[in-house]
């Protein structure tokens, strides 16, 4: 693995390396259940399982685990790791290990409670958790958990950023820091609405404590928070390409500007575009669909400006690595580089979030929506987002963590390296066969085996079935790539620590380094944001309100 | 700021620019909008059709664990339909396969589309909001006849 | 808290204000009024309170105020009409200045409904009320983009508002909810005869112009706040 700039690694502390370990494995293990419940789906979905449930799981409550598990738990276990990672490395000063444990312990809590709901079946109403189907309430204090332990791992990282601006002043913030503080910011705009929803509505709501909650102010709720944690999910990928994937491609980061013009938009633009995921929605006027479609389109500049400099930053590594020509140069990268097979976790998310930049537009785009809402087109849409450079990045920053940490060196060289692009292959399958069945109109999560790919059943649709068949196939690629990366995984965690324990990253120098200016400080662009998504969130919910008519009670799945 | 980087920025808005006059040109031209906000129709409690005219008809639907209702709609080639939407229990989905009709049900309120059906042929409405055990149960259909 | 805080804080509640505002405009289905104004309305055959027929055409040449309204409505009809009723009076005298019309789209509605409601409400002779069946009714209304939603108990949910045709029978401006200012029907009305109207067709991008203003005026204020102020020691922005 590359070695990073002059100052090589930051030795950690005992506890915070138990911690790093063990909020890495964690996740990690659980992310094998989460995995395994993905796979199934497309075996149900391909009308291969025609039954409720396989192994003891129910088919909603396996998509409810899968949900679970792979959006929220790994990826803010992973995140807030990640963040004590990068700053004990780039503030060169641990955050208090004794609060570092505790928002794990509060985590890990939250996430028990979840999952004995989940597993015990008490909780089918999928990661969305709309009202009014109704869990069990440890289901909703379990999340609510979850999010206050990631707040708590957050702030703790607070006072050692005001230390180190205190101590360097005049010095431009590491872009790594500027990106993990942006990542949650967002989150912590994005989740008070959460919390709202969760605390205010529906706990006491689940405990018996209120009758009825307004189903559609939920709803509203839960997407006010639901598009900004895909930027939560994104943003510390972003860290991994702009910081690191220059480096370990051999050469600079285009512009180091670029990466934290990036990161500010993402704070401001993030949260006053939830509205596109209700674009179907009663209730609310169509002048506010329309103000949040736009600025979703503004959002999606922070990603091409990224599409941009990460090809530059690309180009230049590889004409430094001899290549040459307009399109030659491509052959120049580590794709297959044993001892940077870190590279190509982070490359072959960037291939799909090609595809799962272009399909996100399609979905934000107005009445365009109609065609494609709750259909298959959206799993497809972002199996190459959150299961694309998401996935990969953060897969791939848990080995290299628990090598680096842990002293160690990653096992089973060869199958890493073929992990992302199997799962690439996977996901090419997956996504293209769902996107077309999509805009047919397959429904997402959906049984469809007992129904719609059931040749015996009226609703049969024979399209759906057919192409379903290459949706498994897609599953199993994709289960492949991720048996073999758990392999790799546990084999490098449990074999014996070959160098001493030390966290360090590949960092990539600026090839323009200008003046940060405007995007020295967080606080005016954390200004702007909270007015815009105040301006954007009052009319609508405003409408919310007066459409609705009438509360609802709860109701069980079944 | 590089001038290659400039260029992108400059292409890259321009990009999104053309691909939201697009959309707009998509709703005001070709009349392809999504549902408002409805303030002062109170959800029903039952479904319905009702025809106004040869080829204008209204109908109710109520949505509900695992059915719609009605279930089955005979109406003649290029009727209009008001379409209203509700539903008694959970959240529900609603595409009208092959049309542009793609709303949410949503106890509590209504929501509403207009749509014309040129084409005759059978055309299937699918809930594509899990809504229990039954979800996958849940369709119903708009015959349009030839006239 | 410094002033350029506080102004801040006024600018951000001022545009949640106006944006709330704005979103109380719309009623149940509201008219797509791009879609309608300057257009003409769909030629109609309509009967009248005596059973006569009553031709759309026939009340070219002045500006025509059309009221939809039924006659079993409880709510907001009687209202609708008592409110433009009192307006009217205060303006100008109806079948001289202008024409008004309350049009049933309750195809129950009969004549004599209709003389029965012309005098519930006291309304003069020269206000015409009309009815038409479904297929002479609804081609008219959609001119308008008027649209209702029959309910369980045989009434309707309906929008409120008036309409205000040109003496060319296009359709000039709409007036939304139950009362309705006299002020607001003259002005109506003189727009309908094509008075100003090149300043009602710069309202629009005065409004928007003057929002985009507000907004920009909003985070310049937004952008000043959050800069960290400069003093003798450097100071960790956050």
């Amino acid at each position: 693995m590359a070695e990073g700039t002059a100052s090589s690694g930051f030795p950690l502390s005992a506890g915070l390396r138990r911690l790093t370990l063990l909020q890495i494995s964690v996740p990690t293990v659980l992310l094998v259940f989460g995995v395994y419940h993905g796979f199934v789906q497309t075996l149900y979905r391909a009308g291969i399982l025609r039954a409720d449930s396989f192994l003891g799981i129910d088919y909603y409550q396996g998509l409810t685990l899968h949900g679970v598990i792979n959006a929220i738990v790994f990826t803010t276990l992973f995140a807030v790791a990640f963040g004590n990672a990068l700053i004990a490395r780039f503030l060169e000063r641990e955050p208090n290990t004794r609060v570092a444990w505790l928002g794990f312990a509060i985590m890990l809590a939250g996430t028990l409670l979840a999952a004995f709901a989940m597993f015990t079946g008490r909780a089918s109403v999928l990661y969305t958790f709309y009202p009014p189907l109704q869990a069990h309430a440890s289901f909703y204090i379990g999340a609510a958990l979850l999010v206050i332990g990631s707040w708590v791992g957050f702030f703790n990282w607070i006072p050692v950023y005001l230390g180190w601006r205190r101590q360097n002043p005049g010095k431009k913030t590491p872009l790594a820091i500027v990106g993990i503080f942006s990542a949650f910011i967002v989150w912590l705009i994005a989740t008070t609405p959460l919390a709202y929803e969760v605390i205010a509505m529906l706990i006491p709501w689940s405990l018996g404590w209120i009758d009825e909650i307004n189903v559609l102010l939920a709803r509203t709720l839960f997407w006010f928070f639901g598009h900004p944690l895909v930027y939560f999910w994104l943003i510390p990928v972003y860290v991994m390409y702009y910081v690191m994937l220059p480096r370990i491609a051999g050469g600079k980061l285009f512009s180091d500007f670029a990466g934290r013009l990036v990161f500010m938009l993402f704070i401001v633009l993030s949260a006053p575009v939830g509205l596109h995921h209700q674009l179907g929605d009663p209730g609310i006027g169509t002048s506010w669909k329309w103000l949040h479609t736009i600025l979703t389109f503004g959002v999606a500049l922070p990603s091409l400006i990224t599409a941009f400099t990460l090809a530059a930053s690309l180009e230049y590594a590889a004409r430094q690595n001899g290549g040459s020509g307009l399109f030659g140069w491509w052959a120049k990268l580590p794709y297959l580089d044993r001892e940077r097979w870190l590279f190509a976790y982070l490359f072959v998310g960037l291939v799909l979030f090609f595809f799962g930049g272009i399909t996100g537009i399609v979905n934000a785009s107005y009445s365009v929506n109609n065609v494609v809402h709750n259909t298959a087109w959206v799993p497809a849409h972002f199996h190459t987002t959150v299961g694309g450079p998401v996935l990969l990045g953060f897969t791939g920053m848990s080995l290299y963590l628990v090598a680096k940490v842990g002293g160690k060196s990653v096992r089973l060289p060869r199958l890493n390296v073929a992990v992302p692009y199997l799962w690439l292959l996977g996901v090419a399958l997956f996504s293209t066969a769902m996107s077309i069945t999509g805009v047919d109109g397959e429904p997402r999560r959906t049984n469809l085996g007992l129904t719609y790919t059931n040749p015996n059943s009226s609703l049969f649709v024979e399209g759906w079935w057919t192409l379903g068949r290459i949706t498994a196939v897609g599953g199993t690629l994709m289960l492949a790539s991720m048996v073999a990366y758990f392999a790799v995984f546990f084999a490098t965690l449990c074999s014996k620590r070959r160098a001493a324990p030390s966290i360090d990253f590949p960092v990539a120098e600026a090839y323009h380094d200008e003046r940060a200016g405007i995007v020295e400080n967080f606080r005016p662009w954390i200004v702007v944001a909270v007015v815009l998504a105040v301006v954007a969130y009052i009319p609508p919910l405003y409408d919310v309100l007066r459409a609705t008519f009438s509360g609802s009670e709860g109701f069980s799945p079944d | 700021m590089d001038r290659a980087e400039r260029l992108a920025l400059i292409v890259a808005s321009a990009m999104l620019v053309a691909f939201l006059a697009a959309v707009a040109f998509a709703v005001v031209r070709l009349d392809i909008g999504l549902p408002t906000c409805l303030t002062s129709m109170e959800p029903f409690e039952s479904g319905e059709v009702i025809q106004h005219t040869e080829d204008r008809f209204e109908i109710h639907y109520l949505a509900m664990m695992w059915d719609f209702e009605p279930d089955e709609v005979e109406i003649p080639s290029g009727a209009t339909v008001d379409l209203y939407l509700t539903s008694e229990d959970v959240l529900h989905g609603f595409q009208i396969l092959g049309t542009n009709v793609n709303l949410m049900a949503v106890p509590g309120t209504v929501n509403y589309a207009r749509v014309r059906f040129d084409e005759p042929g059978e055309y299937r409405i699918v809930c594509h909001e899990y809504c229990g055990v039954d979800h996958h149960a849940m369709a119903a259909a708009i015959h349009v006849v030839a006239q | 808290m410094s002033l350029s805080r506080k102004r801040g804080f006024v600018a951000a509640a001022l545009l949640v204000v106006v944006a709330g505002a704005a979103s109380d405009a719309r009623a149940a289905l509201p008219p797509d009024e791009s879609r309608t104004l300057g257009r003409p309305v769909a030629d109609a055959v309509f009967t009248d309170a005596q059973g006569r027929e009553l031709a759309v055409r026939s009340l070219a040449g002045r500006p025509v105020v059309v009221s939809p309204i039924f006659t079993r409505c409880h709510h907001t009809c009687p209202t609708i009409t008592a409110s433009l009723k009192q307006a009217v009076a205060q303006i100008g005298v109806p079948g001289e200045d202008f024409e008004v019309l309350s049009l049933s789209f309750d195809v129950a509605d009969t004549p004599e409904d209709l003389a029965r409601f012309r005098r519930r409400m006291g309304l003069p002779e020269a206000w015409k009320l009309a009815r038409a069946g479904s297929e002479v009714l609804l081609p008219f209304l959609d001119s308008l983009d008027f649209r209702f939603i029959s309910d369980a108990n045989g009434g309707f949910t309906h929008p409120n508002l008036v309409v205000v045709l040109s003496p060319e029978l296009s359709v000039a401006k709409y007036l939304h909810g139950t009362a309705f200012a006299a002020d607001d029907l003259r002005d109506a009305l003189a727009l309908a005869r094509g008075e100003g109207a090149w300043l009602h067709a710069l309202g629009p991008y005065l409004f928007v112009g003057g929002a985009l203003g507000a907004l920009a005026a909003a985070f310049a204020v937004a952008l000043r706040v959050g800069r960290p102020r400069r003093g003798p020691t450097p100071r960790a922005g956050v």
